[in-house]
Order: structure tokens, then sequence, then C-alpha cells
């Protein structure tokens, strides 16, 4: 008997929804032919037979979400004893190394191992606890006082009656959007700044090539930002939350929210600096058909730098976003709308910026904002074609 | 689930890190398709070292003026009580583990899915699998019926001509111990020194001391072939071919992964190591790898530690670990030992300068201690007598941010030999 488990999708995904099988026992398949689609970080993947054989019994139902790992199926399959090569007749000495690395920082302060064990026990990061010691060694005593000086956690709320109300539990993509958002609000420090852009040099391009060539609204905001990071690079950053540093990238992979039948998906246009904007309107067209036919790839939703998102086209007048965690900046664009701007009526929509506060300032965001509405208000003279 | 945690291995780290949660009123399963206790208990640092003690014992006393020794040695008796050593301790073990309420069964463990292990055609289910199946010696390709550690260390007569193809610190500790013992030997090295993956200066003073023990070091050489009729011939690259009773082959060790079902699973690879996080994991949440396995210096402690993070994630202590400061001894002449990192600067003191040394006939070696520019202790290199008892000294300043004037204000016994780190963390200026 051969037990299919869920194998790695994608880095950092340790979960699947199963969506569909597409065997049922008594089914023969060959090596390849395709099993069972699984929905997972916002798309879903065909997940391919590794032998051939007769199936013999799904272990997780349709709905049903599996970890990475977890055995999925039963297979009776001749090709059981798939182990690996023999480690006999190894040709060449592997390189021994006597440093490790770990995927997690290590703080390096001043504390016995014992102190260590403690602050770990007590969830405390010793980098954040100040020594009572005039040569700065962290003792237990003042972990002891650093936790007591935490604020004490507001008891939570009880919870409501059930009765006919309907418990929503989230699974599959709303899962993962919980998880996501609930990180972003609870680690990010976020700040949003409005701004007015006129698009009427951008309604006026659409027009122009109406009929000739597809021209999308959003593209043109995909790419303005693109061009305005060459002034801020900063806004185009990642956090990484293991030793609490960013990076700032230099490929502009620029996310834009696409609402889904299976809902939010964030689809990702790469390097978007090296796009014509009819490139990035082609593309952005294409991955939202997939978005809602269930085609995406892994590769259309990962590794987005920065992220647009437009509300305007369902309606309201303004939101405020929340960052794609782990980004470090997100632009809302608003619904079309009209305001006096020096004293003149213009047809334009607001802009709404969400920034990191720990690594960008109000001053610098608004600088942003600015250059973005100089590049959407003259669109020709920045982007091009 | 009919475990808490399932261990594939009984190895230092497989039967420690069960001991720990067994402690904790876990319960755990160990797997072991060998012997219990693995490679270190059974095959490598126990019967290695009690090997090196007694060829140590021998050289102490010929090598002291005034002593003239006629002694006889029955190695047939030896490998005896050896055994009998070994078996007191990892019978120990077992028994703990067993007194402690672990079931442990005997056949190879094969992994099914994230929660069921198999062994034997039986299926167990266990919320956690610890995978602790060690590594085993590389072997090349054409090179046949040659001596690996397990066979040299269980052999009943002393070598006359022991070629050690691999100049790295299993290797280096063979030739020291036979040479001691009697044999004539011959070490063969590809790098263009012998413990190429130790720091020079400690590795220089193995070198010399050997040479002047009488081995033949061969270092920038490559093994040809290795032919056995009778005899072995071992042609060499460039250079004659030798003719030895016995050939050990040391090139360095590989995970042990052959058919443990983690390719079921897709579970992510270093190489050939198997992957982990800090915490141990492997890609699979509930997977971990532990020790040689997992990758980084194949060292029996650092498989108990890594033991103990894993135990410790599995009782929901969020824990990862932390190599700063990873002993390494290699038990040669002198015995060289390792710890922490290199820092801004470095003091340094020779053997030559410590009386309880002297006291032993040991004038070999140095004491450097390694620290930042704020004093604080970052490592040492040690090549002296019993190094491998005095590093620890220092693995415990690195862990606790002492510096050298904690260390030097300590006060050591006289006369010892740590007393030479205590004189190497003198401040000069």
């Amino acid at each position: 008997m051969y037990t299919v488990s869920l194998p790695p999708i994608g880095e950092g995904i340790q979960e699947g929804e199963i969506v569909k099988w597409n065997v049922k026992p008594g089914d023969m398949v060959k090596k390849d032919d395709e099993l069972v689609e699984v929905m997972t970080d916002k798309i879903t993947v065909k997940i391919p037979s590794p032998v051939a054989g007769k199936i013999v019994k799904t272990l997780v139902s349709e709905g049903e979400t599996a970890m990475i790992g977890d055995a999925i199926l039963e297979i009776d399959s001749p090709d059981e004893s798939n182990s690996p090569a023999s480690d006999k007749n190894v040709e060449s000495a592997p390189k021994q190394e006597v440093s490790i690395s770990t995927d997690e920082k290590i703080p390096n302060v001043k504390a016995t191992p014992a102190v260590r064990a403690y602050a770990r026990s007590k969830n405390v990061d010793l980098l954040k606890v100040k020594p009572s010691s005039p040569d700065g060694r962290i003792t237990r005593e003042d972990i002891d006082r650093f936790t007591s000086q935490k604020p004490v956690e507001a008891p939570k709320p009880p919870a409501g009656k059930a009765g006919e109300d309907e418990i929503i539990t989230p699974t599959g993509i709303r899962k993962i959007i919980f998880d996501k958002m609930t990180k972003s609000k609870q680690i990010i420090p976020h700040f949003t700044i409005t701004d007015f852009v006129d698009t009427g040099n951008i309604e006026k391009a659409i027009k122009q090539y109406t009929g000739k060539r597809y021209l999308s609204f959003t593209a043109f905001f995909v790419k303005a930002v693109s061009v305005a990071f060459r002034d801020f690079p900063k806004l185009n950053a990642v956090y990484n939350e293991s030793n609490k540093t960013y990076t700032v990238k230099k490929t502009y992979n620029i996310g834009v929210a696409v609402d889904s039948p299976t809902g939010l998906t964030v689809v990702v246009v790469r390097d978007a600096a090296s796009k014509s904007i009819f490139q990035i309107s082609d593309e952005i067209k294409d991955m939202a058909e997939r978005a809602r036919t269930g085609k995406l790839q892994l590769q259309d939703v990962q590794g987005s730098t920065f992220s647009v998102t437009n509300i305007g086209s369902i309606g309201g007048i303004m939101a405020t976003p929340i960052i794609n965690y782990p980004e470090v900046a997100i632009l809302e664009v608003n619904s079309r709308t009209s305001a006096f701007e020096n004293g003149e009526l213009k047809q334009g929509l607001y802009l709404t910026l969400a920034c990191d506060h720990r690594l960008i300032d109000g001053a610098e965001a608004a600088r942003f904002l600015g250059r973005l509405k100089e590049v959407l208000e003259y669109p020709l003279l920045y982007i091009g074609d | 689930m009919d475990f808490d945690a399932a261990f594939i291995g009984s190895g230092a780290g497989g039967y420690y890190s069960a001991l720990r949660l067994l402690k904790h009123k876990k319960k755990v399963l160990i797997i072991e398709k060998e012997k219990f206790g693995g490679e270190c208990l059974n095959y490598g640092c126990i019967p290695s070292k009690a090997l090196i003690e007694l060829s140590e014992g021998i050289e102490y006393l010929k090598d002291m003026p005034g002593v003239s020794l006629n002694y006889s040695l029955d190695m047939k008796e030896w490998q005896k009580w050896k055994q009998s050593v070994v078996t007191r301790i990892t019978g120990g073990a077992e028994k703990l583990c067993l007194s402690l309420g672990a079931k442990i069964v005997y056949g190879k463990g094969s992994i099914k899915d994230r929660n069921t292990v198999t062994v034997n055609g039986t299926d167990y289910s266990a919320e956690n699998i610890v995978i602790d199946t060690g590594s085993v010696p590389v072997k090349i390709k054409g090179i046949d019926d040659v001596y690996y550690n397990r066979e040299i260390l269980a052999m009943e007569k002393i070598p006359e001509q022991l070629v050690i193809i691999g100049g790295g610190y299993i290797g280096v500790e063979m030739g020291t111990a036979f040479r001691k013992l009697g044999s004539d030997v011959y070490i063969v090295e590809m790098k263009d020194r012998i413990l190429p993956e130790i720091e020079e200066d400690l590795a220089r003073e193995v070198d010399k001391k050997l040479r002047k023990l009488g081995v033949k070091i061969m270092t920038g050489s490559r093994v040809q072939s290795v032919k056995k009729n009778g005899k072995y011939t071992v042609a060499i690259e460039g250079s004659e071919s030798m003719e030895a009773d016995t050939v050990l082959m040391s090139v360095g060790r590989v995970a042990n992964t052959a058919n443990t079902g983690i390719e079921k699973l897709g579970i992510q690879m270093d190489g050939k190591f198997i992957h982990t996080d800090g915490h141990k994991r492997t890609s699979v949440p509930n997977i971990y790898a532990i020790g040689d396995v997992s990758g980084g210096p194949m060292l029996a402690h650092k498989a108990f530690y890594d033991g103990y993070v894993a135990a410790e994630n599995i009782l929901g202590n969020d824990t990862v670990v932390d190599y700063r400061a990873l002993p390494f001894v290699v038990y040669t002449d002198p015995e060289i030992a390792f710890t922490g990192k290199p820092g801004a600067k470095y003091n340094k003191v020779p053997v030559l300068a410590n009386p309880r040394s002297l006291t032993m006939n040991q004038k070999e070696g140095f004491f450097k201690i390694y620290y930042d520019d704020d004093g604080s202790i970052t490592g040492a290199g040690v090549a002296a007598p019993r190094s491998s008892e005095s590093i620890t000294e220092i693995s415990l300043a690195v862990e606790s941010g002492l510096s050298i004037d904690d260390l030097f204000l300590t006060i050591h016994p006289h006369p010892t030999v740590s007393e030479g780190l205590k004189d190497a963390s003198e401040r000069n200026d």
C-alpha cells in the first residue's frame, strides 16, 4: 500500500483545503495523473500521483483541511518500495561544516543560560529588557521587573449566546485572510494619509485607446507606484520578523487585490518597472480572470513587495486599507468623485496610503503620495506606453 | 493517538530526548534497528575513548624519563572489558527509559504519514515523530572491503601497518591511538593539512606530535585504489604504493535517511541532511530531526542538545537551538578543543607555562582565549592535556556573557591544567 501525503506546496504554506477529489476508490491511476485539487494560499493546486496503481481509499474529505505531510490517500501500488537509493557507493564526502546556522535569531545579550531559559519560558524578548547591573548583565529579577510592567490584558468579553445566530469558523481562504490580517494589524503600527488626484488625463488616455488596445485603470496605479519608488525606495520593502529588520526590495512586485468568488486574492505583477502599461493591463486582466476561474498558479500570488487595492470600483468614498503583511505600505484607490482644488472643481479620486510607521514617517509618506499625484496627473509624461 | 512522541533511533539525541519527555509523563515509543544507544555509545565515542585511554596510559609511562616498561596486551581480553563498559552504559540507558514507561521496539522504523510510524509491519500513531537515525560512513566507489570506525574499534589484534584514508578527526584520533599501541601508521589526506576542519594552530600542534611519534603523514595526497590480496595494496597518486594489513577509511559521514519514509512526506533536505528550523522541526511541523541526521557538526553532545530542544518543543515550551558555544574536541595528543568563535582579540599562553602540565611531562600546546573589545569572552582554542574537560569553563563563560576579567578573578585550584585558561584571561594592558 502506498500512502500519499500532502506534499510541500510552497514556502511558508502549512496546510491546504481539499477542494475536489479527481479520483475515487477503485480507479486506476498512472504516475502523475491528477489526484486532487487543494486550495492553499489563495490558489488551487493540483496534486499529481507519485505512483501508478489502484485507488484504495481517500483519507480526507472534500472541504476538510489537511496539514502538509498528512496522509490523504491510499493507493495499491507495485511501486510502494520507492525508497531512496542506498547510501552505499556515495561518490564523494559531503562538505563538513562546523558552524551551523538557524532560522531564528538569537539575541546576543549578557545573561547566564538559566536566565535566558527563564526569559524564553516567560516569552520575554531579552533585547527589550533593561539590565539593572552596570555591566549590562540581565538577571532573573530584571525579567520579573519587565514582565510586571507589561500592561495587563483586558478581559475578553463574554461570548454571546449562539441561539439562532450563525457561528462562522474561518476556514480555507477566509482562514488565511483571518490570520494574515490579524498579524498585520497586531504587528504593524499603521498610519494612513490621503490625497486627491485628478484622473482626467488617465481617462483621456484610456479613451484614446478604446477599441484599439486594452488599457486598465488599475494598471496606471501599479505603474505609477513603480515610478515613485525610484525616489522613495523604502516604501517597497518587506519586514523580517525573525530578526526585526526590513529588506528594501530592488524589484517592484506589485500585488493587486482581486475580488474572486472564493474571497480576496492578491495577484502579483512582477517587476512592474520593466513592463509597459499595456503589458501590466493585460497581466492583471489575465490573472483576475484566472482568479475567478480558480486557475491561478502559486507564482501568481506570491512574492509581492507592495500592494494596490481598488475598492473604488464597488463603492464608498474612502477606505483605510490594511497592509499586506510583511509589506510596509499599501495604496487604496477610492471611488471616482469630484473635489475643489485651488478653487477649481476637478474630477478624480482620493488615494489612501497606509504605511508601517516603524519604518516610514508621515513626511515621507506625504512626499511619496505627492509624487504619485504628479505621475498620475500627467501619466503619459512619466509612464508613456 | 498511541503515543505523544515516537523516536526513530535510540542514539544519543533520541534516548536523551525521550528521557526528558518520559520525566514529564509523556507516552514515548522508541524504535531501534540495531543496538540501544546508537553509534556513540556502541561503536563511536565510548569505544574509541576507551581505546585512546589505553594507548595514552601506555605511552604516558613509556615516555616518562627513568621508566622502562615491559608490558603485554591481550586485545581479546581488553575488547571483552570494553564491551562490558559499553553494555553497562547502553543497558543503563535502556533500563532507565523502560522504568519510566517507554515502549521500546526493535526493528526498522519507517514513517507512513505524519502521525504514523511502521515497525515490523505494525503501525503506531504518535502526535510527534522524532528522527534520530544518525549517520553512516561515506563509502567510496570501487574501494571495498576496508575497515570503518566500527570494525577498527572491534579489532582483537593491533595492526602492524595501518593506512588511514582521511586526516579528519576520526582518522587522526585512531592514528594516534594505534601508533601508541605499536602500529606503523600512515595518514593520507587530500587537503594540504590534517584536521582541515579545525583552526590551523590547533591542528599544527597535533601534526607536530604525530610526526614525533613516528606517524607518516601524507597531505595533498589522493588514494587511487585499494586492492586486497591477503594484504592491502594502497596506490597513491604520484607516489609509491604502500602495503598494509589494515586500511581504515574515514573520509566523512553522511546522514542516514535511507528507508525512513521521509521521501513520502517530501520533507525538505539540506543536501544530504534533513532540513530543520531552530526548533529542530522539519518542513512537516510535528516531525523533528535531531543529531547527525539534521546536519551540523556530528557530535553526540550536539545531538543531546538537539534532543533537549525537540523535547521542550514537544512539551509546548517554545525553545530554539542556540549553538553559540558548541564545544568540539579531538582526542589526540595533545587533546585539542575549541568552543565559541574568534573575537576581536586573543591572549595565548603556552602549555610550557602551566606547572601541572609539566608534572605530567606534557610540554606541547597552548591556551588561547578570544574576546571582544569590551572584554566579553567569545570563545577559546586549547591544545593541552585534558582540554576536553577545561573547555567547558569557556563554554559557560560564552553562554553567560562573562568577560576575561570574570574568568581571571575566578579562583582556580593549583596546580591544574585549567589554570592555563585563567592565565590566558589576564589583561596585558
